[in-house]
C-alpha cells in the first residue's frame, strides 16, 4: 500500500473514526482504525466498537492498493500534531509496519494485521426510510436527553423509532422521565419499530446538519445503517421489547390541573432554586412547586445557604397542587423546547406530570414526581 | 473555644467479664466466648485476661485456641445479656453527662465539660464511674481523660484493666507522641505501611510531619490523622438522643446442612429478607440496593450486589433482587453453606423519594402496607403466627433467628447464631 494524503483530509477522517474506537480493547485490532484503499482517489477509514461502526471516505492519491490497521488514539494524536502538507503512508508487503513521511518527519509505525479487524457486516437492505435531516435532528434533540444510561435495563438505553400509518415518532425514557416527539412527515404505510443505541444517536446528532436534504436509514432486523455524505454509520439495534409504545399509554388518570407557564421564567426560577440546594448531600435536586390560583410558588432552603421563595404568574385550571420534581430533569425538558409557553398537566402529587410545549404539539414529556418529605 | 473534658470509657474484656460475673467459678481461669463448632461457627469472639496472656486472639478458630491452652473453657455467647449490660453501663454514664456517644457495644465517649473546670475534676469523675460500674455491675472499665475524643480513646488503652489515664493539653507530647502511629484511631495496617515507608513510626513523628506531605501521601485522611496527632480534633461527643446513621441492615445464617440448588437458596433468601424488611420498617429506613453473600462448602465467600432502582423497605422486593443477583451469577460448583443478605444505601423513609414511571408507586405502597401488617401480626401473636406457604417445611436453617454481629473493631461479618 502506498498512499499520499493531504493532512487535513487524513485528520478529518481519522478524528471521526477515532471517536468510535475504544481506547483499550482486548481484541487489539478493535482499538485501531482500518485504512483501506477503494480506488485511485479514495481511502476508507473505519472505526468500530463492535456495536457501532463509522466508515468515512477521504480523498487520497493511491499509488498502490492495500489495507492496514493503525492504533486509533495514537494516529489521531500524531496527525493533529503534524504540520500542514502531504503525508505519505507506505506499507511494506511482508510486515505490518508502515512508513509515515511528512514534511519534516519520517517514522516507522507498527500496525496490526487487517485480517484481525472486525468489519461491519454487509447490509442487505430489508427496509429503508428517508427523512429530511432537520426533521430528524430536531426530533432527536427533543428526546435524546431522556435516554437511559442504566445498562441494567438495556431496552431503555436506546431511542425508540416507531413508524406507521398512525404517525412517526421517536421516544426516549429512563424510567423517571419520558420524552416523545412526533415527526412532521407523512405517515408510513407499514408499521415499523426499532431501538437505536444511544451511542449511535449521539453520533447522528453530531453528524447531521439542519438542512432539509433527506437522509436514508436502512434496516435489517438487527442492524441499521445511515449514510451522510462521505460517512456511513452502522449500528447493531437493541433487542427486546420497549416498555411503551407511546406516551399516551402512561396516562393512568385524567389530569386534574392544567397550568400554563412562561418557559424562560420557569427555567430561571428552577436554576436559582437548585443553586440554593446544590451542596446539600441529600435531595439536592428537589424543587418544590406549589401551584395556586394564579401563581406558582417555588421554594428552596438549605441549612447552610439560606432560603428562597419565588412567585411566578401562571394560568391555572383545576385544583391547587403541591408537587416535587427533580429540577435537573425538569430543566432538561424545558431547555430543549423552543416555545414561549409550556403547559403542565398534573393529576396529583404522586402521579407523573405531563409537559406540553404550547405551540409545538409534537412534543410530550412525562416526569415522575419526587415524593416530598 | 472553651476547654473540653472528654472521657473515653472501655469495658475490659466485655463478653468474657459478663460471663464470669454470671458464673463466678470461672474467675481466674482461661476462658473464651466462641461460636459453637457443632453449628459450624467455631471462632473466638472474646477472651478472658488469662486466655489473652496465653496468646489467644479474637477471630481465632476454637481448635487453635484449644491448642494453646488445653484446659481452655469454651462458652457460647449470650448476646442479649451483653446488650443488657451495655445499656446498664450507659445508664451509669448518663448520670454524669447527657453527652454519651457509644462506639460499639463496649466503648463510649462522654463529654463532661459542663460539670468540671479542670483535668483534676474530670479525673475524679472518671474514678467515680470506674468505682460505680464495679460496684453496681461488677464490670471493670479503663478510662482515658483528655481534651479531645482521639486522645481520650488512646488514654483508655494505655492502662488496663480498671484504670484511669489522664492526657492533658500540657503533657500530651510526652504521653502520646512516643506511641506507635498505629495506636491512633483509623490507622490500619495499610496506612501503617505507607507511613513506615516514609519513616513515620510514632504519633509524634506523624504530628511533626508537614500536613501537606500527609495529604499527598494519604489524601484527605492524611490531614485528618495530622489533626488527630496534634490534638486538634474538634469532633463533638454526640448527645444522648443521637442515633448513629445505620449504613446497612444485614441478616445471615449458616445452614445446618449445605444448600444444594437455587430453590433451597431462594427459601433461605426469602426467610432472611423477611427480617430485613421488618428491621427497615422498624428503623424507618429505605434501601436502594441489595447485597447477597454466599459462602460455599470450601468456605469461599462470594458477594454480589446491585441497585434496586428505587427506594424500598419491602422484603419481597429485596428478596427478588437478591435472588436475581445470586441465580444469575453463582456458578454452582459447590453447595452453599451460609447466606447473608444486606440492605444497603439506606435513606430515612421520610426523605424525598424519586418515583418512577414504570413501577406504579401506589401498587408498591400496597405491598409495603401488606408487609407492615404482617409485622404487626407477628409482633402481637408471635413470629410463627403468620408466614408464607412457600416457607413451610425444612429450610435447613437453625432454629433460632440468625444475626450478623459486627464485632467491635472488626470489619468482617461473622455468621453467628
Amino acid at each position: 500500500m502506498i498512499v499520499k494524503f493531504e493532512r487535513e483530509d487524513l485528520l478529518y477522517g481519522v478524528s471521526l473514526a477515532q471517536r468510535i474506537a475504544p481506547s483499550k480493547h482486548p481484541q487489539v485490532a478493535v482499538s485501531g482504525l482500518l485504512l483501506k484503499t477503494i480506488d485511485s482517489q479514495t481511502v476508507e477509514i473505519i472505526g468500530t466498537d463492535l456495536e457501532l461502526s463509522l466508515q468515512v471516505r477521504i480523498r487520497a492519491n493511491v499509488q498502490e492498493h492495500g489495507q492496514i490497521v493503525l492504533p486509533a488514539r495514537f494516529l489521531s494524536d500524531l496527525i493533529r500534531r503534524l504540520p500542514d502538507g502531504p503525508i505519505y503512508l507506505e506499507m511494506s508487503a511482508d510486515s505490518f509496519t508502515v512508513k509515515l513521511t511528512g514534511s519534516q518527519i519520517k517514522m516507522d509505525l507498527r500496525g496490526i494485521d487487517p485480517m484481525d479487524f472486525p468489519l461491519p457486516q454487509a447490509m442487505p437492505s430489508d427496509k429503508s426510510w428517508s427523512v429530511p435531516r432537520n426533521v430528524l435532528k430536531q426530533a432527536i434533540n427533543k428526546v435524546s436527553y431522556a435516554i437511559s444510561q442504566d445498562e441494567a435495563r438495556p431496552v431503555m438505553t436506546g431511542l425508540l423509532l416507531k413508524l406507521g400509518p398512525e404517525g412517526n415518532r421517536v421516544l426516549g425514557m429512563d424510567g423517571f422521565r419520558l420524552a416523545e416527539y412526533n415527526l412532521e412527515i407523512p405517515p408510513q404505510d407499514d408499521n415499523f419499530e426499532c431501538i437505536i443505541p444511544n451511542s449511535c444517536i449521539k453520533e447522528l446528532e453530531k453528524l447531521i446538519d439542519l438542512s432539509d436534504t433527506p437522509i436514508t436509514m436502512r434496516f435489517t432486523p438487527n442492524h441499521m445503517s445511515v449514510q451522510i455524505e462521505r460517512v456511513t454509520l452502522q449500528t447493531r439495534l437493541i433487542e427486546g421489547q420497549y416498555p411503551f409504545k407511546s406516551a399516551q399509554e402512561l396516562m393512568r388518570k385524567t389530569p386534574t390541573s392544567h397550568i400554563k407557564i412562561n418557559r424562560k421564567n420557569l427555567i430561571d426560577s428552577i436554576e436559582r432554586s437548585l443553586l440554593i440546594t446544590r451542596d446539600d448531600t441529600r435531595g439536592s435536586s428537589v424543587v418544590r412547586m406549589e401551584f395556586e390560583e394564579e401563581s406558582l410558588i417555588i421554594s428552596a432552603q438549605s441549612p447552610e445557604v439560606g432560603q428562597l421563595r419565588e412567585e411566578i404568574p401562571v394560568e391555572k385550571n383545576g385544583h391547587d397542587i403541591t408537587i416535587g420534581f427533580n429540577g435537573r430533569f425538569l430543566l432538561d425538558i424545558l431547555r430543549n423546547l423552543e416555545t414561549d409557553y409550556v403547559r403542565f398537566d398534573l393529576s396529583g402529587s404522586l402521579a407523573a406530570g405531563i409537559v406540553y410545549s404550547l405551540g409545538d404539539e409534537k412534543f410530550t414529556g412525562f416526569l415522575s414526581p419526587i415524593r416530598l418529605s | 473555644m472553651k476547654k473540653r473534658f472528654i472521657l473515653h470509657s472501655d469495658l475490659n474484656a466485655f463478653y468474657a467479664s459478663v460471663e464470669i460475673m454470671k458464673q463466678p467459678r470461672l474467675k481466674g481461669k482461661p476462658m473464651v466466648v466462641c461460636g459453637s463448632a457443632d453449628d459450624r461457627h467455631g471462632i473466638v469472639l472474646a477472651k478472658s485476661e488469662e486466655a489473652k496472656k496465653a496468646g489467644v486472639k479474637t477471630g481465632m478458630a476454637n481448635w487453635q485456641a484449644k491448642k494453646l491452652i488445653p484446659n481452655l473453657i469454651l462458652l457460647p455467647p449470650h448476646f442479649h445479656e451483653y446488650v443488657k449490660y451495655s445499656r446498664a453501663v450507659r445508664e451509669i454514664y448518663y448520670r454524669f453527662s447527657p453527652l454519651v456517644e457509644p462506639y460499639g457495644m463496649d466503648e463510649c465517649w462522654l463529654d463532661v465539660s459542663g460539670s468540671c473546670s479542670s483535668f483534676e475534676e474530670a479525673e475524679a469523675i472518671a474514678n467515680e464511674i470506674r468505682a460505680l460500674t464495679k460496684k453496681e455491675l461488677g464490670l471493670s472499665v479503663s478510662i482515658g481523660v483528655s481534651f479531645n475524643k482521639i486522645f481520650a480513646k488512646l488514654g483508655s488503652d494505655m492502662k488496663k484493666p480498671d484504670a484511669v489515664t489522664l492526657i492533658r493539653d500540657d503533657d500530651y507530647k510526652e504521653k502520646v507522641w512516643p506511641l506507635p502511629a498505629n495506636e491512633l484511631i483509623f490507622v490500619g495496617p495499610a496506612t501503617t505501611k505507607k507511613l513506615q515507608a516514609v519513616n513515620i513510626h510514632t504519633i509524634g513523628q506523624l504530628a511533626q510531619t508537614e500536613a501537606w506531605r500527609l495529604r499527598r501521601l494519604l489524601g484527605v485522611n492524611g490531614l485528618q490523622l495530622w489533626t488527630f496527632a496534634n490534638g486538634l480534633d474538634k469532633t463533638e461527643v454526640k448527645p444522648i438522643d443521637f442515633k448513629d446513621e445505620i449504613k446497612s441492615i444485614g441478616h445471615g445464617i449458616t445452614c445446618r446442612t449445605d444448600l444444594l440448588n437455587n430453590k433451597e437458596v431462594w427459601r433461605v433468601v426469602w426467610q432472611l429478607s423477611q427480617e430485613i424488611g421488618q428491621r427497615l420498617r422498624s428503623e424507618g429506613l429505605m434501601a436502594t440496593g441489595v447485597q447477597i453473600s454466599a459462602r460455599d462448602s470450601s468456605l469461599l465467600t462470594r458477594q454480589y450486589q446491585g441497585p434496586l432502582g428505587f427506594a424500598s423497605q419491602s422484603s419481597a422486593e429485596i428478596a427478588n433482587l437478591a435472588r436475581q443477583l445470586f441465580e444469575t451469577q453463582y456458578p454452582w460448583r459447590l453447595p452453599i453453606r451460609s447466606v447473608s443478605i444486606r440492605a444497603i444505601n439506606l435513606y430515612p423513609e421520610e426523605s424525598p423519594l424519586q418515583l418512577d414511571l414504570l413501577n406504579d408507586y401506589k401498587k408498591r405502597r400496597k405491598q409495603h402496607r401488606l408487609e407492615a401488617t404482617i409485622d404487626k401480626l407477628r409482633y402481637r401473636y408471635g413470629d410463627d403466627a403468620i408466614t408464607f406457604a412457600s416457607l413451610l417445611g425444612d429450610l435447613k436453617m437453625p432454629k433460632h433467628a440468625a444475626n450478623i454481629v459486627l464485632m467491635p473493631g472488626m470489619q468482617d461479618d461473622y455468621f453467628i447464631e
